[in-house]
């Protein structure tokens, strides 16, 4: 309790000093904590749009089949092994798909679209019904198709669209099929290029009779994914079928969320370095300020074990209090991007969009970064305080007393 | 004959400052020993060499060679953390400039080398409370030093000395920044310490009004002992 009651006490003799380092610290976490939240919301939507929505985090498939995506690298659809799957713990929902490429045209106008087809009463992913911009999402005998690609190719419900693309073991697969729904697909790139049709259409359009390409695979939220992932390829337990995580499955997503945290990084460390500069500065003149007043201490008897314990009492004091209110100012301003997020507009939203991204910018509200940040602000702060513990332990109390 | 009981005693104790490669012998040699209940008054002009010599009595300073003796322990061979528990437990300090801690109250600054000591709560605040009283600042206990004159903060410096129940009490010009008022005070009070509870003081002062109180006066001068006057 004394070191307590001292450091506490010590800490507001020089009110104005201690104010100035609480807030030099608030405005480091505030500033990292707000901006990380932000690139994380950012990286979580990202993944979101294109994981949580599409490739699911997880995928089985055909041994060979993520290095050549080809309807011959397609495997026997099985209800047990989707049933297997899905008993799995960690695992939400598992989703059997067919995927092939495919020229789509209406009238003048022709894209290469990648055709996804997909079983709307086991879908996990794609949750095309809640995208709806017209027609339905569960599309029978005809397709759904992204609203960019409707824009494109200037097609409503109701227009046909004529397929044209290669089958299993090179068989043709042509069809000319309705458009039964027009989708908003949050990822650009997605929404752009891709047409959805039920799975008995697909495979019966790519000649691929109850043959799939994937296992789409949903986790639960707190799952941890390659605790699940091993799971499921020790259930499986069959040589033919490979296990992905989506991390594997799209390293150029892991590696543009990497290069784009690490400039975040470096930011967050030239102000950690700045901020630094600023408590060295602080802790210089404390010791200065106090080496009459250590060097009596430690002449009425106080060890100088005990004066350091103090001194990191102190420093540790200002840290805390410097997170703390780091926290507090950031918390309501995440939770408000967190459910209402930055909407990028004009050149911004473009440059977003062609990038294949979302514009929008939600923030993370994930407790790990105020708490990592924090943390690494505690440690900065106590270690630059190691300058007051070196000075304690070369005080002379007849020097210091005398100073 | 009166029993003495030796409290401290220095040995041919020398300190040398290499000031600029040319020794400065701040203390030259010096041996004497100070009996139970003495009140010494160590005197002479400025850079004779008292605060040195007071600050290796007290063990705040190591001498160049010569050794002290407090209680018949050689201070010169405890280590650094040894010692600074000897000073806790058997040294009580009295400073020109107060030096108490501005953040604790009197009763606070008092009872703080208790805390030190690990003394129960009830047994401090009791003790430091009798403390204050005998320094003739009950009522002031909640004050904090900014709150007290100079003469009551040197007062509260008394009571924190005597708190730890030390052998001795050393103190280096304690009415230095005092005015005559406070210092007549202080004096009355140390005397009566002296007399009732039998507290051994060893000064250095300049002030004659410490020095005519004194029962004994050594004088220096280059860091020796020029005179040692015992006053009946």
């Amino acid at each position: 309790m004394l070191y307590l009651r001292l450091a506490w006490r010590n800490l507001w003799r020089n009110r104005r000093r201690t104010l100035i380092t609480v807030f030099a610290v608030a405005f480091a976490g505030f500033f990292v904590i707000a901006m990380r939240s932000l690139q994380t919301g950012a990286y979580d939507n990202m993944v979101r749009n294109t994981v949580g929505t599409y490739t699911g985090f997880l995928q089985v498939h055909q041994d060979g089949y993520w290095d050549e995506k080809i309807i011959d690298n397609s495997f026997e659809e099985s209800e047990s092994i989707r049933e297997t799957i899905l008993q799995q713990k960690g695992v939400s929902g598992v989703s059997p798909r067919i995927t092939g490429f495919s020229l789509l045209s209406y009238g003048l106008k022709t894209r290469g679209v990648q055709v996804e087809g997909f079983n709307p009463d086991y879908e996990a992913q794609l949750e095309l019904e809640e995208r709806v911009v017209a027609g339905t999402g569960r599309p029978e005998y005809g397709a759904v198709i992204g609203s960019d690609l409707a824009e494109y190719l200037k097609v409503e419900v109701g227009d046909s669209l004529v397929f044209l693309g290669q089958g299993y073991h090179g068989q043709s697969a042509n069809a000319l099929l309705p458009i039964e729904g027009i989708v908003s697909l949050s990822s650009p790139m997605l929404n752009q290029n891709t047409a959805f049709i039920n799975l008995k259409m697909a495979q019966y359009v790519f000649a691929a009779d109850n043959r799939i390409t994937a296992y789409a695979i949903n986790t639960e939220p707190d799952a941890d994914l390659y605790e699940v992932e091993s799971k499921i390829r020790e259930a499986l337990n069959k040589g033919e079928l490979e296990v992905m995580n989506w991390q594997d499955m799209l390293p150029e997503l892991v590696q543009s969320i990497q290069a784009d945290s690490a400039g975040g990084i470096l930011m967050a460390g030239v102000l950690y370095i700045v901020v630094g500069f600023s408590l060295l500065g602080t802790f210089i003149m404390l010791a200065a300020e106090r080496k009459r007043e250590y060097g009596m201490l430690i002449g009425l008897g106080m060890r100088r074990g005990q004066l350091m314990r103090l001194a990191l009492l102190e420093a540790s004091a200002l840290a805390v209090l410097g997170v703390l209110l780091a926290v507090v100012l950031t918390r309501p301003l995440t939770l408000y991007f967190h459910f209402n997020p930055i909407q990028f507009t004009g050149q911004a939203m473009e440059a977003l969009r062609e990038m294949g991204m979302e514009p929008s910018m939600p923030a993370s509200i994930d407790w790990s970064i105020p708490l990592t940040h924090g943390a690494i602000l505690l440690v900065l702060t106590l270690g630059i305080s190691l300058y007051s513990l070196v000075s304690i332990k070369r005080i002379q109390p007849v020097n210091a007393m005398r100073s | 004959m009166k029993s003495t009981e030796t409290v401290v005693k220095v040995e041919n104790l020398r300190k040398t400052y290499n000031a600029d490669a040319v020794a400065v012998h701040a203390v030259d040699g010096i041996s004497l020993s100070i009996e139970k209940g003495e009140f010494t008054a160590i005197v002479g002009p400025s850079g004779c060499g008292k605060t040195t010599l007071l600050n290796m009595i007290g063990g705040l300073d190591r001498p160049t060679s010569g050794d002290v003796y407090v209680q018949e322990v050689s201070i010169g061979s405890l280590s650094e953390g040894d010692l600074i528990d000897f000073r806790l437990k058997h040294i009580g300090f009295v400073f020109q400039a107060y030096n108490l801690l501005p953040v604790l109250s009197a009763e606070e600054n008092t009872s703080f080398i208790m805390q030190l000591q690990g003394k129960s709560k009830e047994e401090r605040s009791q003790r430091a409370r009798q403390l204050l009283k005998n320094v003739g600042l009950e009522g002031r206990e909640g004050d904090k030093p900014a709150q007290l004159s100079g003469g009551q903060q040197q007062r509260v410096a008394v009571a924190r000395a005597l708190a730890s129940k030390p052998n001795f009490i050393i103190a280096d010009e304690p009415t230095a920044n005092l005015d005559s008022h406070s210092t007549s005070n202080l004096l009355d009070i140390m005397a009566r310490l002296n007399e009732e509870e039998q507290m051994t003081f060893v000064f250095a002062t300049h002030d004659q009004r410490v020095i005519d109180k004194a029962k004994r006066v050594i004088t220096l001068e280059d860091g020796k002992v020029i005179t040692d006057e015992i006053r009946s």
